[in-house]
């Protein structure tokens, strides 16, 4: 969907509950698929417990895969942001690259940018619409 | 005109936070803005229980709109035939819910 500025517009979802224990991160997932396929843009930004949801391998046995959705997503082209703050504090980020100053880790989805709040204050910016998921 | 989304997605716990929960919607149409409820997942329970089907009913009188997940219904064993004939049942309300969010002037306010 395009604006009257001839841009796409943008929805920005923002996850805060843990994958498995609630259904937030099913319905943001849902959302964020109906939102492209209608022809937007989405934005995702994980925030607190909503960074377990890019873990690689996961192998929910009767759920929704939320790390196979968000792949899904990327694909498609969303883009995914992580909290990086978040992701330190919950051991994800095990390797320091000195050369590019980023923290770089073995057990996320691949195509997950890790930002921090000025990260996500840029996202809110960028998008038309924002619709959170959770609480934290 | 000014549009506001309540997107329900729990149950409230106690009387006094549905009535907080639902406030927005009263003090948007009392402003004469188009307030819309949807219900998706948990949120379908709105819908079932006494008490916050009591507030649900109050949105309604008021002016409000109130729309509830099919597959979220069907899924928790609520009749569709018992709803209140009000509340629109959706077969694809996250659908929905990106096209009516997406209006201009609407805001979402989720919980």
């Amino acid at each position: 969907m395009v604006a009257e500025t001839g841009l796409k517009q943008t929805l920005a979802l923002v996850l805060f509950s843990a994958p498995y224990g609630n259904q937030y991160a099913d319905h943001m997932c849902r959302v964020a698929e109906r939102a492209l396929g209608k022809g937007y843009s989405v934005e995702i930004f994980l925030y607190g417990d909503a960074i377990h949801s890019h873990l690689i391998e996961q192998k929910p046995k009767n759920f929704f895969n939320i790390g196979e959705a968000l792949t899904r997503l990327g694909d498609k082209g969303a883009t995914i942001y992580s909290c990086l703050i978040c992701a330190i504090a919950r051991g994800y980020m095990r390797e320091f690259d000195e050369a590019k100053k980023v923290y770089n880790s073995p057990i996320t989805l691949p195509f997950v940018k890790f930002v921090t709040v000025q990260g996500f204050v840029s996202m809110i910016k960028r998008a038309d619409r924002l619709m959170m998921f959770g609480s934290s | 005109m000014t549009r506001i989304i309540l997107l329900l997605m729990r149950l409230p716990a106690s009387e006094e936070e549905a009535e907080r929960i639902l406030s927005v919607t009263f003090r948007a149409l009392e402003r004469g803005s188009e307030a819309v409820i949807y219900l998706l997942g948990e949120g379908v329970l709105w819908s079932k229980g006494l008490m916050p089907r009591k507030h649900l009913g109050k949105v309604l009188e008021s002016g409000g709109k109130v729309r509830a997940s099919k597959k979220d219904l069907l899924a928790r064993a609520i009749r569709l035939d018992l709803m209140e004939s009000r509340i629109e049942v959706v077969g694809d309300l996250e659908g929905e819910l990106v096209d009516d969010a997406m209006m201009p002037s609407t805001q979402v306010i989720s919980w």
